[in-house]
């Protein structure tokens, strides 16, 4: 298979041409599941990410509404709003949310994680599988496993990614996307 | 007054000695978009008995028999065994199961006849820390028909029952859940020590 060198820097021209592709693509959503695994507990729920150039919104829910959870905002200013709890504002774009989640959710990150690419302008050590797709990737200190992929047209995306910062592990599971054509304005 | 609709809708919840239904489950952000619509098979019986399988868009079944609570993840080969513990259980699910009573304590309740023939009963919590703006029931002439959840977040369940069955019965069986036998699957049973057999 293809090989998994480590790339400290990016000296692979068609991982460099696929990194432009994720990075360009900034109209998406994605609905799943998400797992959340430390030693003491686990639960699960239900994710929707929308994402639109710098504006986002993930909204997380578990069966019977339980944990309803809105976080939106920029890249600057985030909003948590939570079923029973007053709204959370940070203006700190590396916020964790330990408090009001219960577990760290590096949203910040995960923007560019999702896709499969590393945090841009950050030191990541990257593994390679089969069509420059990362199999796995360490940066600011989470590990990230890309445990399956799909092609969506426009690039192929993770449907299935394990975050792991000891003791924390989020997967990231059943993941569909919906992609928006950027720059062309052709409403199908 | 409060205490004549919390007596009505407490007489229409007790007379729900069990039911066999489908649900359409839709959950919207605070903006009233859909976040996700699915389809779940509901099966319910006095006391304790409780399924709820969702269908699609993805798999999973939790059941309780009112002791052990299981929640199985078939794409995923997850299986979770927990002690049930009632008073843990969410609002729905207590209105819905024998608890309805004691929760409804918590809410002032209104309720309007709907022309179209049927009851609305709406519970406005007393706690200010409820995680619920009000929640919703309607019963048609053939018994509960629809039931919101809205969060204070804004975030909105709403859960709409077809192909109903009431007070049919219903075995015991249905309300419990073998593990099937299949090394890939992951087990987690969280249950005290002294339960696990």
């Amino acid at each position: 298979c293809a090989g998994t060198d480590r790339m400290d820097a990016p000296v692979n021209a068609a991982w460099e041409q696929r990194q432009q592709v994720l990075n360009q693509l900034q109209e998406w959503s994605i609905q799943g599941s998400l797992h959340v695994r430390d030693n003491q507990d686990s639960q699960s729920a239900r994710i929707r990410w929308w994402q639109q150039q710098e504006e986002f919104q993930v909204n997380l829910w578990g069966t019977f509404n339980i944990g309803a959870t809105e976080i939106s905002g920029t890249a600057e200013r985030v909003t948590v709003i939570q079923a029973g709890e007053p709204p959370f504002i940070s203006e700190e774009p590396e916020m964790l949310f330990y408090d009001q989640l219960g577990f760290e959710l590096p949203i910040h990150y995960l923007h560019y994680w999702i896709k499969g690419a590393p945090f841009p302008g950050m030191a990541a050590e990257l593994t390679f599988g089969e069509l420059n797709q990362v199999s796995s990737l360490n940066q600011n200190g989470w590990q990230v496993q890309y445990l399956a992929y799909t092609n969506y047209g426009l690039a192929s995306l993770p449907t299935r990614i394990r975050l792991s910062k000891s003791p924390l592990r989020l997967d990231l599971v059943r993941l569909n996307w919906t992609l928006t054509e950027t720059g062309d304005d052709s409403d199908e | 007054d409060s205490d004549d609709s919390r007596a009505l809708l407490v007489e229409e919840l007790t007379a729900l000695g069990s039911l066999s239904t489908d649900v359409r489950q839709l959950v919207m952000a605070s903006s009233g978009s859909v976040l996700e619509e699915s389809q779940i098979r509901f099966y319910l019986k006095r006391p304790d008995g409780f399924y709820w399988e969702t269908l699609s868009p993805y798999p999973e079944l939790i059941v309780t028999d009112g002791t052990t609570l299981w929640n199985f993840q078939p794409d995923l080969f997850q299986v979770t065994i927990d002690d049930w513990d009632a008073s843990q259980s969410e609002l729905a699910a207590q209105l819905l199961s024998g608890q309805g009573a004691q929760a409804l304590a918590e809410y002032e309740v209104t309720h309007q006849a709907i022309q179209s023939g049927g009851t609305e009963y709406y519970l406005d919590p007393l706690d200010p820390a409820s995680l619920y703006e009000e929640v919703t029931l309607f019963f048609d002439q053939q018994g509960l028909a629809s039931l919101l959840l809205v969060s204070t977040n804004g975030q909105r369940t709403f859960w709409e029952f077809s192909n109903r069955e009431f007070n049919t019965t219903i075995a015991d069986s249905q309300f419990q859940f073998s593990v099937p036998d299949d090394e890939m699957l992951d087990v987690l049973d969280r249950r005290s020590a002294t339960q696990a057999n």
